[in-house]
């Protein structure tokens, strides 16, 4: 249930819009709002008697989820305004491209379509990038996440490069952050420790062979050895790595084995290292194999089952599940997610052409370009504002939904592809992912 | 009812220690051994559209 429902007869209140339940293992369910912050554990029969009205309404009303229309509406402005606030104060992630060639032929790449240029970043678009950052950003917490294609390539040139860059990074007084398939990853930590490094993601997708098959050399070639190197070489140095786990359905059922691996290898102990997974989608394109990818639902539904079996995953992954996590770790609910999308408010993407794209879904593919920084300073206002005033409250059908404070009316990028339209909805699943994620993981604590 | 996240404003009730197991508190040691690290920025580098 999400939304109002009976209310008590005589105080003038009734079931908060943001009232979310739903139902868990051995008869229990759960309550919560997102906007009063209070979640609770229902025993058997509690959440037919709250969707009943039998439960005590003052307890319902000191929790939020039974309200006055007008006081609740006037929370929602408040915490809105909160939200703003709070995303003005948030640092700012600013992607930069400096090729969309790759050494690797993973199968699943979003970006297999994109036109690869073979010119190399000129030192003028980093000069101008840093230019536009110092003017643009002036006053903004934020930093630079080096992506791709893959920005760790060897030669002189790419060398060179990353030199210049980490220099600069730290100059500008910006942490930097790089998201690399790990091939040439140790040979670069000397280059990238010239800036503060703030992260390193690289990805394994399973234990040597399953990896290997998925994320092959261009032209084939074995890759994971080289990757697990460059992750070693990495936490020996002290650096920060958030390891990524590219998961459908062939290769979940290997998890556990690379958790194992992962253990051994002292990456999970490693108070620098967290993990993971990412979701392999149709992004731009159809896929190879759309009959093997998850979608959220089924992967939340496939993991959660297999770490109930093979419980050691755990301790690789420990993915979100909503807000399920959260509130079974911290006993605390996050903020109102009124926005799910970062693009254009505390996410930006520029490449070595010199163009400007609202965010990592969107660099690089044909017609997404917002800007450039490069050779000219120049917006397409209009087009940012569609995306910079993308929120649950400007989406339609997300305006009405009594989930919209956990979803966030999702990624625009993907928004657009299935409903033609930036302010559409990308629905996430989220009642359905408590239900799974409390189960998870409360379960964990009593066993 | 049994209350799983307090409403804002309202802080939690502290757990007495004797209430907690050994493994509860081992638990909790190295969330926040990860924390000095991770929760500084705890942005995933990529994939928000996953």
């Amino acid at each position: 249930m999400a939304g109002a429902g009976r209310g008590c007869d005589g105080c003038g209140r009734s079931l908060s819009r943001h009232l979310v339940t739903g139902g868990l293992a051995g008869g229990r369910g759960f309550a919560l709002s997102a906007l009063s912050g209070a979640a609770d554990l229902l025993a058997p029969g509690e959440l037919e008697a709250l969707r009943d009205g039998r439960l005590e309404p003052g307890e319902l009303a000191a929790r939020g989820y039974l309200v006055r229309g007008d006081e609740e509406r006037a929370a929602l402005r408040r915490a809105y305004l909160d939200f703003l606030d709070e995303r003005e104060r948030d640092e700012v992630q600013l992607f930069f491209v400096p090729r969309y060639a790759c050494n690797f032929g993973c199968a699943y790449c979003y970006q297999a379509g994109y036109q690869v240029a073979a010119e190399p970043v000129r030192p003028e678009v980093v000069e101008a990038f840093f230019g536009y950052v110092r003017r643009e950003f002036a006053g903004r917490r934020a930093f630079v996440t080096l992506f791709g294609g893959e920005p760790l390539l060897p030669g002189a040139e790419a060398r060179t490069f990353l030199e210049d860059f980490a220099g600069r990074a730290r100059a500008a007084g910006l942490p930097l952050a790089v998201v690399t398939n790990g091939y040439h990853l140790e040979d670069s930590l000397p280059a990238l420790g010239r800036a503060e490094l703030q992260e390193i993601q690289v990805t394994l997708d399973g234990p040597r062979a399953v990896h290997d098959a998925r994320r092959p050399l261009k032209g084939g070639g074995p890759t994971f050895e080289r990757v697990a190197a460059g992750l070693d070489a990495a936490l020996r140095a002290g650096h920060p790595v958030n390891l990524r786990v590219v998961v459908d359905r062939d290769n979940l059922g290997d998890l556990p084995e690379l958790a194992a691996y992962a253990a051994a290898r002292g990456w999970t102990g490693h108070p620098r290292f967290k993990a993971h997974l990412g979701r392999s989608y149709e992004l731009h394109t159809c896929g190879p194999a759309p009959g093997r990818l998850f979608d959220r639902l089924g992967l939340a539904r496939a993991f959660q089952a297999l770490a109930r079996q093979r419980p050691e995953v755990l301790a690789l992954v420990r993915p979100p599940f909503g807000v399920a996590r959260e509130l079974a770790e911290r006993g605390a609910l996050p903020a109102p997610l009124f926005d799910a999308c970062p693009g254009c408010k505390t996410e930006w993407a520029f490449d070595f052409t010199g163009h400007i794209y609202a965010c990592t879904a969107t660099v690089g593919a044909e017609g997404e370009a917002l800007g450039t920084f490069w050779p000219e300073a120049r917006l397409d206002e209009a087009a940012v504002e569609e995306w910079r005033g993308r929120d649950v409250l400007s989406i339609p059908e997300c305006r009405e939904c009594g989930l919209q404070l956990l979803c966030g009316g999702g990624c625009a990028a993907l928004a657009r592809r299935r409903t033609g339209r930036l302010r559409g909805p990308d629905c996430r699943p989220a009642r359905e992912l408590i239900e799974l994620g409390l189960d998870l993981y409360l379960g964990e604590e009593r066993a | 009812m049994k209350s799983l996240a307090k409403p804002k404003g309202k802080q939690p009730t502290p757990q007495a220690p004797t209430a907690r197991t050994e493994k509860e508190v081992r638990r909790e040691v190295e969330r926040e051994d990860k924390a000095q690290c991770c929760a500084k920025r705890s942005k995933t580098t990529a994939g928000c559209h996953d």
